[in-house]
C-alpha cells in the first residue's frame, strides 16, 4: 500500500516561481498526491506557504539538479513521480490522467504549452503545443515541427515519442529505480536529463509516451532571470560525453542498439541512412 | 560524500538548532547532519550550513519513519541516530569511527545534559522542567540555557528484563567482562546509536511496524545481536542527553498512548521472544545467557526461553521505558542547583582532593545553625575544602546548591539529600558535613589511606545546650564520616534503592558499615580515626535521635569505650558554659 497515488518532486534552485508552481500543482491535482520540493542550498523568500501534502528538503548547499531530484525520490511514498521544473502550470486533473495510462515501463510526458510566468497564462505561440521531439544526430532532443503539426497525429492521444524535453516527466517509482535514474556520477549535476531518461527508457525495452489528455505550460528561461544553476563547462562536457557514450553502449542495462531507436522512428529529421549504418556498425 | 550522517528525528523540539550547533561545534570528521522536523518547524530556526540537511513533513509520520526518511538521503559509509537534545564531546565522530566494525552497533557513554534552568527576575534558580512560575516568589520565569553535561552518572550498560522493559545494567560495568574502553552492552537507551549504513538497511533496523516510538534501543541492540553482531559502548567519548520525564510541556514530544508502547513490546515480543525474526542466527537465549544473571529475568525465565516455552506476563504498566533517566540520575534531577561558582574554580583553582558536603532540613534553630555554618565555611576557606550543599530550602552555602522544594523532612529525604551532594561534588575525598556539628579544623586532616572503607571519626563530644553537660565515648556517627566519594555514592545509592522498596528502618541505622545487619551488594570495610581535637555533637531539642546522657540507659555497654563527662570544658573548644552561650 503507497499512501499516495503520485509524488511530485520539484527541484529548485534560486526559483521565483516556485510557490506558484507548487500552488498550481496542489490546486490542480484531483487524486492523492504529495509534493516534495527539494531547495537545492537557498531558502525562498518569503517562505513556502504550508500545506500537509508538501514536504521539502533542504540542502545546505547546492548538490544539483539529479541528486535533488534523487533525493525527493528517496522519500516518496507515491506509486508514480512526477518530476517538474520549478516554474510550471498544469491543467486541471493532471495527475488522475496521467496515472490511468501508465504502463510500468513508460515514461510519459504531457502535452506542453508556453507559460507566461508572471501572468501565470499560455503564451500563444504558433510553435506550441509540442507534442513531439526527436533526438537529433547529434543526440540533442528537438521539438518535431512536422509531428506536432500533423492533423491526424493529433487525433492519436497516446503516442510514442522519441525523445522531451524534461522540464516534466511522469512514471511508476519503481521504473525510476529500475531506470537506475538519476546517474550523477556519469552525467553530473545538470545537464541531460531526458537524454539519460529516454534513452534508457526505449534501449532496454520501455516505451517514452505523450499523453494529450493533459497539458503543462513551461516557462522557458531567458537570461532575464537567469538559470538557478550556474553551469560550468567541465559538468556540460560530462554530461555530453555520458549521452556521447549511447553511440556504443550507453548503460549496462542496455538491450537495443541506438539504430534501432531511429528506424522505429524513421524517417527522423537529420539522420540520413548512412548516419544510422554508422552508427550500427559504431563508426559514427 | 560523507563519512558519517548524524540523523535526527525532530517533533516540537525546541533544541534541535542548538543540538545540530553543538554537533558541527564538535565534529572533526567529515559527518554530515540530516534532521527532520516531523510536522513542526523548528523555532529557532535552524541556520543554513552545508553540512546540513533537513526534511519537513506538514503531519508527523512517527520517529522511526522519519529516522528512515533522514537515512533515505545519507549517501555515508556510517549513520549515527541521535535524539534532538543532545550535545557532545569534541571529536566524538572521529572517536566513534576510529573504534567501529562494520558488523556493530556502538553508542558512546551516555550522561545526562543540563540544558538549561528557569529563572525569574530575582534570580531564584529552577533546575529544567515544566515551565511556570517561579517556586519562591511567584515571578514569571524565563528559560536559562546551559546546555552542560553533567559528571555524572555515566551510563554504559543496558539490558531490558523479560518483558521486555528497557533497564539501565549498572551491575554489568562492575563485572570482569565490563571493564576496558570499549565493553559490550546487551541493550541499548536508544538516544544515540551508530551502526553502517549498510547494516542500517539490512537490518531493518528502524521498522515501521515496531509503531512510531518505543522500544527504539531494543530493536537495534537485538538486531544487532541476533544477526551475528555486537552492540559495544565506546568509553572513550560520551554524549549528553536530556532527559524529559515530567510531563506537561518537558514531557515526550511523540504522543505516546500506553497502547502504542504495547504495540511495540508486542511487535518486539513476537519477533524477537518466538524467534521469528527472519534475520536472526541467533536466539534470543543467547543474549540473554550471554549477559547472564541479568536484571529482571528469573531462572525460570531463561530455561523456558531456551525450552521456546516462554510465556509474557502481565506487562506493566511503565509507559516509556528508556525515556527514563538512569537511577543515580533520578535524585537530582528533582532537585534545583544553585551554582555560587563556575563548575571548576574550586577555591584553590585546582581540583581539590578533598571536599566537604553539608546537609539540613534547614529547620534547625538558627541560633545553632549560622555558627555551624560559619565554622564549616571559615575551614573550607582555610584549607581549600569545596563545599556542595544539599538542602530543603534553597541556601547560598558552598561552590554548589541542590536544594529540593518539594521533599518533605525525613531520613529518606536525609538519604536523597546525601546522593545529590555527592554527585554534585567533585572532590574525591567526603567529608560529611551536618547542621548541627561544630567541626574541629583537625577534622579535616585526615586521609583516607582505602578507598573501600568508610572512616568514622570517634573523637566527638555530644553538648547539652540546655546546662553545658558534656559527653564523650567512642562512637560511628554519619556526622563524622569521611570516604572516598566513589564508594560512598555507590553504597548511598543502594541504600536508597532499599528505602524505596523497603522503607527505612532502625535496622538499617544511618551509618554504613558499622554493623552487619543489612548484607548490600557493595560491601565496604570499616575504619576509624582519631582527630587531634574534637568535634562537637551540639544536642539541642530539635534533634532527629534521642540522646543519652546515662551509661545505664545503654542496653550494651560494651559500646560504652572511652566514657567521659564534663561540665567544664572540652579539649579544644574551652569552656562548654562559654560554648552554649554563643549557640544561645
Amino acid at each position: 500500500m503507497t499512501p499516495y497515488d503520485v509524488s511530485i518532486l520539484i527541484p529548485a534552485r534560486n526559483e521565483i516561481f516556485l510557490q506558484h508552481t507548487i500552488t498550481d500543482l496542489l490546486t490542480k491535482a484531483e487524486g492523492s498526491i504529495e509534493v516534495i520540493a527539494i531547495l537545492d542550498g537557498y531558502w525562498p523568500s518569503p517562505q513556502l506557504i504550508n500545506d500537509v501534502r508538501l514536504k521539502i528538503i533542504h540542502r545546505g548547499h547546492s548538490q544539483g539538479m539529479r541528486a535533488a531530484i534523487n533525493a525527493g525520490a528517496a522519500i516518496a511514498k507515491g506509486k508514480y513521480l512526477l518530476k517538474s521544473d520549478a516554474h510550471c502550470m498544469f491543467a486541471p486533473g493532471f495527475d488522475k490522467i496521467l496515472t490511468e495510462q501508465c504502463d510500468k515501463n513508460w515514461v510519459v510526458v504531457p502535452r506542453r504549452f508556453s507559460l507566461d510566468p508572471e501572468k501565470w497564462e499560455l503564451i500563444d505561440n504558433p510553435k506550441y503545443p509540442i507534442d513531439y521531439m526527436y533526438l537529433s544526430n547529434d543526440l540533442h532532443g528537438v521539438p518535431w515541427n512536422e509531428k506536432n503539426k500533423d492533423p491526424e497525429l493529433k487525433k492519436k492521444l497516446i503516442d510514442e515519442t522519441m525523445s522531451n524535453q524534461g522540464s516534466v516527466w511522469f512514471m511508476a517509482k519503481d521504473y525510476f529505480h529500475e531506470l537506475e535514474l538519476m546517474d550523477e556520477t556519469s552525467y553530473g549535476i545538470f545537464w541531460n536529463e531526458f537524454q539519460e531518461i529516454g534513452l534508457k527508457c526505449w534501449l532496454s525495452g520501455g516505451r517514452v509516451m505523450v499523453n494529450k489528455k493533459t497539458w503543462y505550460a513551461h516557462w522557458h528561461k531567458t537570461n532575464e532571470f537567469g538559470r538557478g544553476y550556474s553551469l560550468s563547462g567541465g559538468e556540460q562536457s560530462k554530461a555530453l560525453a555520458a549521452v556521447d557514450r549511447w553511440k556504443t553502449m550507453g548503460w549496462h542495462k542496455q538491450t537495443l542498439p541506438l539504430s534501432w531507436l531511429i528506424e522505429r522512428f524513421f524517417p527522423v529529421p537529420s539522420w540520413t541512412p548512412e548516419l544510422i549504418e554508422a552508427v550500427s556498425s559504431n563508426k559514427l | 560524500m560523507s563519512d558519517l550522517s548524524i540523523l535526527i528525528p525532530a517533533r516540537k523540539e525546541m533544541f534541535l538548532a542548538k543540538t545540530i550547533e553543538d554537533i558541527l561545534q564538535n565534529i572533526e570528521g567529515d559527518t554530515e547532519v540530516i534532521a527532520v522536523m516531523d510536522g513542526y518547524w523548528a523555532d529557532p530556526p535552524i541556520p543554513q550550513h552545508e553540512r546540513v540537511t533537513l526534511i519537513h513533513n506538514p503531519e508527523s509520520i512517527g520517529q522511526r519513519a522519519a529516522t528512515n526518511q533522514a537515512a533515505k538521503l545519507s549517501k555515508a559509509k556510517y549513520i549515527m541516530k541521535c535524539d534532538a537534545h543532545c550535545a557532545f564531546e569534541k571529536g566524538f565522530d572521529v572517536k566513534m569511527m576510529s573504534e567501529m566494525h562494520d558488523d556493530w552497533t556502538m553508542a558512546p557513554v551516555m550522561k545526562n545534559l543540563h540544558a538549561f534552568d528557569w529563572v525569574c527576575p530575582d534570580g531564584h534558580r529552577r533546575y529544567q522542567g515544566p515551565s511556570g512560575p517561579c517556586q519562591d516568589c511567584g515571578k514569571p520565569t524565563t528559560r536559562d540555557i546551559l546546555w552542560q553535561a553533567k559528571r555524572s552518572p555515566n551510563s554504559v550498560s543496558y539490558c531490558f528484563d523479560s518483558a521486555p522493559h528497557f533497564q539501565y545494567f549498572g551491575e554489568f560495568s562492575k563485572r570482569p567482562e565490563g571493564q576496558g574502553d570499549i565493553t559490550a552492552s546487551m541493550s541499548l537507551q536508544g538516544s544515540c546509536w551508530m551502526l553502517t549504513r549498510d547494516k542500517y538497511w539490512k537490518l531493518g533496523i528502524c521498522d515501521e511496524n515496531f509503531g512510531s516510538w518505543g522500544s527504539q534501543g531494543i530493536e537495534v541492540a537485538v538486531k544487532t545481536w541476533l544477526s551475528g553482531g555486537k552492540v559495544m559502548v565506546n568509553h572513550k567519548t560520551w554524549y549528553a542527553h536530556m532527559f524529559r520525564t515530567q510531563g506537561g510541556d518537558f514531557g515526550f514530544p511523540y504522543p505516546i498512548s500506553g497502547s502504542d508502547q504495547e504495540k511495540a513490546k508486542r511487535y518486539a515480543r513476537d519477533l524477537f521472544f518466538n524467534n521469528n525474526w527472519p534475520k536472526q542466527v541467533l536466539p534470543l537465549s543467547w543474549l540473554v545467557e550471554k549477559f547472564w544473571p541479568v536484571k529482571g529475568w528469573t531462572e525460570e525465565d531463561l530455561v523456558k526461553l531456551k525450552a521456546n516455552t516462554f510465556k509474557f506476563g502481565a506487562l506493566g504498566s511503565d509507559i516509556k521505558p528508556a525515556e527514563s533517566e538512569p537511577l543515580e540520575d533520578k535524585l537530582p534531577f528533582e532537585g534545583i542547583i544553585y551554582q555560587a561558582l563556575p563548575e571548576d574554580s574550586g577555591p584553590t583553582g585546582d581540583k581539590s582532593i578533598k571536599g566537604i558536603i553539608y546537609y539540613t532540613d534547614c529547620q534547625l534553630d538558627p541560633k545553632i545553625a549560622e555558627p555551624v555554618r560559619e565554622q564549616i565555611l571559615k575551614i573550607s576557606e582555610e584549607k581549600g575544602l569545596p563545599i556542595v550543599s544539599a538542602t530543603l530550602k534553597k541556601m547560598d552555602f558552598g561552590v554548589k546548591n541542590i536544594h529540593f522544594p518539594s521533599l518533605k523532612k525525613g531520613y529518606p529525604a536525609m538519604f536523597k539529600q546525601i546522593i545529590a551532594a555527592l554527585e554534585h561534588s567533585k572532590s574525591d575525598i567526603i567529608f560529611f558535613c551536618e547542621h548541627d556539628i561544630l567541626y574541629h579544623p583537625s577534622h579535616f586532616d585526615f586521609t583516607p589511606p582505602d578507598k573501600d572503607t568508610f572512616y568514622y571519626n570517634q573523637n566527638v563530644w555530644f553538648l547539652r545546650t540546655s546546662d553545658g553537660h558534656a559527653l564523650h565515648y567512642d562512637v560511628n556517627q554519619l556526622s563524622g564520616l569521611c570516604g572516598y566519594r566513589e564508594a560512598l555514592l555507590t553504597h548511598f545509592r543502594e541504600r536508597y534503592e532499599m528505602i524505596l522498596k523497603e522503607g527505612f528502618s532502625r535496622r538499617m541505622g544511618f551509618e554504613p558499615m558499622t554493623h552487619h545487619r543489612i548484607k548490600w551488594q557493595n560491601d565496604y570495610k570499616l575504619g576509624t580515626w582519631i582527630s587531634e581535637y574534637p568535634n562537637i555533637d551540639i544536642r539541642h531539642p530539635g534533634n532527629l535521635t534521642g540522646q543519652r546522657w546515662k551509661k545505664e540507659q545503654f542496653r550494651n555497654k560494651k559500646l560504652l569505650v572511652n566514657w567521659q563527662e564534663s561540665d567544664d570544658e572540652i579539649p579544644g573548644w574551652g569552656k562548654t558554659k562559654e560554648l552554649i552561650k554563643k549557640l544561645s
